[in-house]
């Protein structure tokens, strides 16, 4: 490709991450162009134009694509920003050949993936996958499930929820996202988990776009009001409404990821989210989150 | 020649003047910041989406033209 110049940005606390970055690129003669930047562990440090500027000096905050990176991206040079994962694909590829990835997979997404399982499964981790892989032999992979599971998250906090059985033996590609797969289990309260991760997603937001800044803030709001049982009747139809109007109105993905993630848990959980509504929080609320949520950072929660 | 409305999401600061000058294309959500109808503006409206665009005190209303065949 002829850069001159490559960064790996990874997050600043991921200290053994950076450990052995730096090893492997002393290893390397031709290591000269290759930089190790630390960023934020931010949904924004993983926004491609969002990402740019911070590297650039400039804020750690989207902005208006077109220009897309790829045509103008740092110091005005065209930038490719790209998963590590895309670029170990490549490099596979460049050495083995286009035939032997598509031995692997589905025939429409050949190759493999990586998938980051969590959640109520014996062993959670990170797993390579053949694309096209159902979901049910993955847990198994992963030593079967550590209790009755009620749903899974698939695509990460922008993901879709949906009731385990229906989505155990269909394929995972069209729904993959980032690679994020969480089982919920019976023993965890669904309606802690929402409010909890559409709090983190909306104080994720850079703040500079009216509808993610107010919508997602009066979502998640209207979410920690239905957990505490002290929302009124039309509560979950408001959020539905709210959502439609943030939905697409972003300078970057988080208000149609944030919308995603909460439209069909509310739909899939619908039933909890009522029972919360009318009565309050049940035992379940105060377990510890099967989904993570990085502390924000102070100025995120400013 | 037909145009496209846009707005920039990050300039714009919900003033709410489109809605005001341009009823029949932008509408406002419920935080007062505007939502394009329909991007694709007929002629005869032209002159009042036009009104609008220069009437945004943040810049962040554009009427695009819409390149070749669509």
């Amino acid at each position: 490709m002829g850069a001159r110049t490559v960064i790996v940005a990874v997050p600043a606390d991921a200290g053994r991450a950076r450990a052995s970055l730096a090893e492997a690129l002393a290893a390397r003669p031709d290591a000269g162009g290759v930089t190790v930047a630390p960023v934020p562990r931010r949904y924004l440090a993983g926004e491609e134009t969002a990402l740019v500027q911070h590297l650039g000096g400039g804020p750690l905050k989207p902005r208006v694509v077109p220009p897309r990176p790829s045509e103008r991206g740092l110091r005005r040079c065209p930038t490719l920003v790209q998963n590590v994962e895309t670029l170990a694909h490549l490099a596979l590829i460049a050495r083995h050949g286009a035939a032997w990835f598509r031995a692997l997979g589905a025939s429409t997404r050949p190759g493999s993936a990586l998938i980051t399982l969590s959640g109520a499964v014996a062993r959670p981790g990170v797993y390579e996958i053949e694309t096209g892989t159902a979901l049910g032999r993955i847990v198994d992979a992963a030593g079967g499930l550590s209790e009755p599971a009620r749903a899974v998250l698939t695509g990460g906090y922008f993901g879709t929820w949906a009731a385990l059985d229906a989505g155990r033996t269909a394929p995972l590609d069209a729904t993959l996202g980032c690679g994020v797969i969480c089982v919920l289990g019976e023993s965890a309260c669904p309606v802690a988990e929402l409010s909890r991760t559409a709090s983190w997603l909306a104080a994720e937001s850079a703040r500079q776009c009216g509808p993610c800044l107010h919508g997602l803030g009066a979502i998640a709001a209207a979410l920690r009001r239905i957990e505490a049982g002290g929302a009124d009747e039309v509560a979950a139809a408001r959020i539905a409404h709210w959502a439609g109007q943030v939905e697409g109105r972003g300078a970057c993905h988080l208000p149609n990821g944030a919308v995603r993630f909460v439209r069909t848990g509310l739909a899939l959980f619908a039933d909890a989210v009522e029972d919360h509504r009318r009565h309050g929080p049940c035992p379940a609320c105060g377990r510890a989150p099967v989904l993570e949520t990085f502390a924000p950072t102070a100025a995120a929660a400013a | 020649m037909s145009a496209r409305l846009r707005v920039d999401p990050i300039a714009c600061s919900g003033h709410g003047l489109c809605a005001e000058l341009f009823p029949e294309g932008v509408a406002l959500d419920d935080w007062g910041y505007p939502i394009v109808l329909d991007p694709q503006v007929p002629d005869e409206l032209l002159p009042h989406a036009r009104r609008a665009v220069a009437a945004c005190p943040a810049l962040a209303l554009r009427l695009e033209p819409v390149r070749g065949p669509r």
